[in-house]
């Protein structure tokens, strides 16, 4: 696989292509007016959850959509390392015949791959961790569609009609339509956009348990979700992947070599020493009396911060890096996309 | 759950067979009373005017069946297709199913198939009425006309859903894909008026009921429209299969 060009801070890693489920060698699909994809080079490795992270019109939908058959890319290739029957989607807004229950939903999503040639409802002998339940209930039985939808916490919605359905019930619903097909792939587009906090935390659960089994691309505005649950990250900004590879490399590349120290005593006093350390390129005493302390570099701060403290005979209540997520890394990385104007690849 | 199920729910959950069956049934017991009655209500409303209208005969009850169900009964028919056939009138839904099937004709066939199988039942089930309710009140018509008027409209309602499916493949909504199908089969029913091309149109297959139980026209005079909606039906099928496959969810 190559990376992709043009000043990016893409990363590539030799992998050796039977670890790969999906790879996309220049792909371009021109909108005109700049919108679109213009030459993505995607990999993504068996069995990972991979993250794909943009602003509105950065081409996240499009780029899935293509990968799900759904779309035709003007140019470029697709290596797709499983077979196409074994791809599932959920797309942001799923809808269903209105008329049908979740339950039915679920059958028909059997049904359809069924007589497709899929055969996807059978699934041999696998029993991927995601697909485990406990409990005797009638929807944790040996009926394998009351079990999915008790997965996706719709057990009790089951015989209720789609068309009542709230917008964050029909993307569990998609989720359980999709699940129930055991696929290879799976590939959410926004798949938390309608779901509450808790239902957030279940989703990314289960998303994270899947990445035993099979390979999970997701779209996502929200990045604290992202950062908990994707190994690798994918920044796409105007058709562009400016970044791809191990979501922790992103955030550390662009982890500012700073922490915010809260101590007990006088922090003042703290503020006046540290001024005076070679290693400390800046030091502010926050309106919270916390400390915030900026090394020339992360691994000198790493060491010398904790011997300063020790040295100033301050209680330490508490050490944190200062922006280390993936928000502050994706904004950093976006804004220097900006303003190197078209340049980027 | 198979797609056979799934379009056999789409008909009972919308209510779409009631429709359908309701507007045959409706003119199958309505247009035999009105042509048995005729006479009287005009008789009633002449005032002063001496109207002569030569008795109804059971042909005539057959043939107002025809031509009214044939109209608003295939109206209802083809926006109940449409509304089957339009895969791609909601996106979301759409990528639903195009996820789950290799091939565009897995969608389209159990629709367009359940769609024209309803059409036909209700049409049918309206014709019994009529010929139940025409043998009561003027005498029965011939058993034998009316089978073979019952086969030839049967196969243009299949051409029509045809039509349909292949037009649901050009449209965007299901509103577009009704309204395109409707004035296709409007413009084979003019283009029928032609005298050299009536007995190679479609649209011939819907005077099949008066024609044949008047007896004034035999079976095999309605051979090669029958061909040509055969054919018809194969292209139109062949085109919304390549058309579909090719299209793009938006």
């Amino acid at each position: 696989m190559e990376p992709s060009d043009g000043g990016t801070a893409l990363e590539s890693e030799a992998s050796d292509t039977t670890d790969l489920a999906v790879t996309t060698h220049g792909l371009v699909r021109d909108y005109g007016h700049g919108a679109g994809l213009h030459g993505i080079d995607l990999v993504v490795k068996r069995n990972e959850v991979y993250g794909l992270i943009g602003p509105n019109g950065a081409g996240k939908t499009t780029l899935l959509s293509i990968l799900a058959g759904l779309r035709r890319a003007d140019a470029g290739r697709i290596e797709l390392n499983v077979p196409a029957r074994r791809v599932a989607m959920c797309p942001d807004t799923p809808e269903f015949e209105p008329w049908l229950t979740a339950a039915e939903v679920v059958r028909q999503s059997r049904g359809l791959a069924a007589a497709g040639g899929g055969n996807r409802s059978s699934g041999g002998s696998r029993t991927p961790r995601g697909d485990r339940c406990s409990g005797g209930s009638r929807s944790d039985g040996a009926d394998p569609v009351g079990r999915v939808l008790a997965h996706v916490g719709l057990a009790d919605a089951a015989d209720r009609r789609t068309g009542g359905f709230s917008r964050g019930m029909k993307q569990r619903l998609s989720l359980a339509a999709a699940l129930t097909l055991k696929p290879e792939l799976l590939i959410l587009d926004e798949p938390s956009g309608a779901l509450d906090p808790a239902g957030r935390a279940e989703l990314f659960q289960l998303i994270a348990q899947l990445s035993d089994t099979r390979t999970v691309i997701f779209s996502s505005h929200i990045l604290a979700d992202v950062q908990r649950v994707a190994s690798s990250v994918g920044v796409l900004d105007r058709g562009q992947l400016l970044f791809q590879g191990p979501t922790q490399t992103l955030i550390d590349s662009y982890l500012r070599p700073a922490w915010n120290v809260r101590v007990r005593g006088c922090a003042d006093a703290l503020v006046r020493q540290l001024r005076d350390l070679a290693w400390v390129s800046g030091v502010k005493l926050l309106a919270d009396q916390s400390v915030e302390v900026e090394a020339v570099s992360a691994d000198i701060g790493e060491h010398e911060l904790p011997r300063a403290l020790v040295a100033a005979g301050v209680g330490l209540v508490s050490m944190n890096p200062v922006d280390a997520s993936l928000e502050a890394a994706f904004l950093a990385l976006t804004a220097g996309n900006a303003g190197n104007g078209e340049s980027g690849g | 759950m198979s797609p056979w199920r799934v379009e056999w729910l789409r008909l009972v959950r919308t209510r779409r067979l009631i429709a359908l069956g309701g507007v045959f049934v409706f003119f199958g017991f309505i247009e035999p009373l009105g042509t048995y009655y005729l006479p009287d209500l005009l008789r009633h409303s002449a005032g002063g005017l001496k109207i002569v209208i030569p008795r109804p005969v059971p042909a005539d009850g057959i043939s107002s069946y025809a031509s009214n169900a044939l109209l608003i009964g295939l109206i209802v028919m083809v926006f109940v297709a449409a509304s089957a056939c339009m895969v791609d009138a909601r996106p979301a839904l759409s990528a639903f199913y195009r996820t789950r099937t290799r091939d565009f004709w897995q969608l389209l066939y159990p629709r367009a198939a359940v769609a024209a199988c309803a059409g036909v039942g209700a049409y049918l089930l309206g014709l019994l009425c009529a010929w139940y309710e025409t043998g009561v009140l003027i005498g029965a018509p011939g058993a034998a006309a009316m089978a073979e008027s019952a086969v030839l409209v049967s196969v243009y309602l299949v051409f029509a859903v045809a039509v349909t499916a292949a037009a649901s493949t050009l449209a965007r909504s299901t509103l577009a894909t009704a309204i395109w199908s409707i004035a296709f089969l409007l413009v084979i029913s003019v283009a029928a008026a032609v005298p050299q091309l009536k007995q190679w149109l479609p649209a011939a297959l819907t005077d099949a009921p008066d024609a044949l139980v008047r007896h004034t026209a035999a079976l095999h005079y309605y051979v090669p429209a029958v061909a040509v909606c055969a054919v018809g039906m194969i292209g139109l099928v062949l085109a919304a299969r390549w058309r579909g496959s090719s299209r793009e969810v938006s």
